[in-house]
């Protein structure tokens, strides 16, 4: 487990949300650097039946310059996604299996968001569902952006 | 498949799945006693696969089966309508016939039967035609649809035809509102506009005011050469339009996730080792080319993705209407 993953783990377990069963929800965090550069590390937490999701990113007013080359970079093998802006101001990320598996339980890297914005606001999080290995819906948790500033 | 609504007046699915025979069939045509029969000729009920008792291998726009016709005057009959003054009905077609095939024929059964509207497909201008019928077995010059959202029609991809046929009083008043949608392919996944043409008062002529639908005919009715003519997602209904099946959503819910796209995936893993009981029961042919292969599993993710950009106010590429 890498620094990020014990950090938004940390985060879990303090917001309540981290059961003995874990639920499948696409997480963030957001962080800001000088200047208004954004960088947004996506992950999915998942509950070892989750193959497939869809979910938004809907980035603050004036967001611009996303950038969602590296937005599908560390799935796991055996998954491929669709990664998109839409608008200039929202990030549809799609992503299935295809070998028949599904994410391990627990939190799995997505990939990166970077954006340029001068708001407080951090991007959120919504039109969220997965599914599982048959394709069929899945149990879901809370999205959820965290800042790290 | 089965189609059932509040409002329908005939659910005639256009071939079923005999879960004992794991075989596709089409007992449920020939309802109402059409004069005829169920089937007139030798149409083939059959799907994707080879394992459902059928070695023909056809493509079906929806559910495990369609109904595959090989020569003209094969096709199947509905008679549950009863002088019907106000007709609607939907179906899907693939047509690889040459020259002008009638796809779909409404009648009326008096002394002598006659048509009231007929749906072709010609394939020299590629274009459905809808022609209203002159009381005596004739008919008059037809409207016709050649593109769907700019893309001209084309042979061999999978196509909705849905029409409201509306009697009115006397014996020339009828009308016939006609709407096409289909062969969307992989870009088009913000929704497409349906093409629609009529065929205004005066353009369809009864023998007798009082006369009206009482049966239809579906598959491979008549005129043309070439391949076969394969329909599907028949449905039909005194009131109400029926709209288009939701193109994508594999497993029939009635909305389109990425857990589709996944069961598109093992759908085309069935299709590969021709086996039945792996086929979805929803429309994985997203790109609606006749054929199930990995490509509609990423025109599905794609579609779902831009589903998801809309917010909720878009499922299966196709704005939500309340």
């Amino acid at each position: 487990m890498n620094t990020k993953q014990i950090f938004v783990t940390a985060l879990l377990l303090a917001a309540g949300s981290a059961s003995a069963k874990e639920l499948n929800a696409p997480m963030a965090l957001e962080a800001s650097s000088r200047g208004g550069s954004k960088l947004l590390s996506l992950d999915f937490e998942s509950d070892g039946n989750a193959a497939s999701f869809s979910f938004r990113v809907v980035f603050p007013e004036g967001a611009k310059s996303i950038d969602t080359s590296r937005c599908l970079s560390e799935l796991p093998k055996g998954f491929v996604g669709v990664c998109k802006v839409y608008d200039g101001k929202v990030v549809a990320v799609t992503v299935m299996n295809t070998e028949g598996g599904a994410f391990p339980a627990g939190l799995n890297s997505i990939g990166k968001l970077a954006y340029s914005s001068n708001s407080k606001n951090a991007a959120v999080i919504d039109t969220f569902e997965a599914s599982n290995r048959d394709g069929n819906l899945a149990s879901m948790g809370v999205a959820k952006v965290e800042k790290l500033d | 498949m089965i189609r059932k609504s509040q409002l329908f007046l005939a659910v005639a699915a256009l071939v079923g799945m005999n879960a004992a025979m794991a075989a596709c069939n089409t007992t449920q045509w020939g309802q109402g006693s059409p004069p005829g029969g169920a089937a007139v000729g030798a149409p083939i009920a059959d799907g994707p696969v080879n394992s459902d008792a059928n070695p023909a291998i056809t493509s079906r726009y929806s559910g495990k089966c369609a109904l595959r016709a090989n020569a003209t005057g094969n096709y199947v009959q509905d008679g549950l309508p009863l002088a019907e003054g106000s007709y609607i009905s939907r179906f899907y077609v693939l047509p690889n016939n040459t020259g002008e095939s009638v796809v779909f024929q409404a009648m009326a059964d008096v002394a002598t039967d006659y048509p009231i509207f007929k749906i072709a497909f010609d394939q020299g201008s590629n274009s459905f035609k809808f022609y209203g019928g002159n009381g005596s077995g004739g008919f008059g010059s037809p409207v016709s649809i050649t593109t769907v959202n700019g893309v001209a029609i084309a042979a061999n991809r999978w196509y909705m035809v849905e029409t409201t046929y509306t009697r009115g009083s006397g014996t020339s008043a009828g009308t016939l509102s006609a709407t096409v949608i289909g062969n969307r392919g992989n870009g088009s996944l913000t929704g497409t506009t349906p093409s629609t043409a009529n065929l205004a008062a005066g353009s369809m002529v009864l023998a007798n005011a009082a006369d009206g639908v009482d049966y239809v005919q579906l598959g491979w009715v008549s005129g043309g050469a070439g391949t076969s003519v394969v329909v599907d997602g028949f449905e039909s209904r005194r009131s109400t339009a029926i709209g288009s099946l939701k193109r994508g959503d594999a497993n029939n819910s009635g909305t389109c996730t990425s857990g589709d796209a996944t069961q598109a995936l093992q759908e085309v893993n069935a299709i590969t080792g021709n086996n039945e009981t792996g086929l979805k029961l929803g429309q994985t042919d997203c790109n609606e080319n006749g054929s199930v292969t990995s490509g509609d599993s990423t025109c599905i993710l794609n579609m779902v993705n831009a589903d998801t950009a809309s917010g909720g106010t878009r499922v299966c590429g196709m704005p939500i209407t309340p």
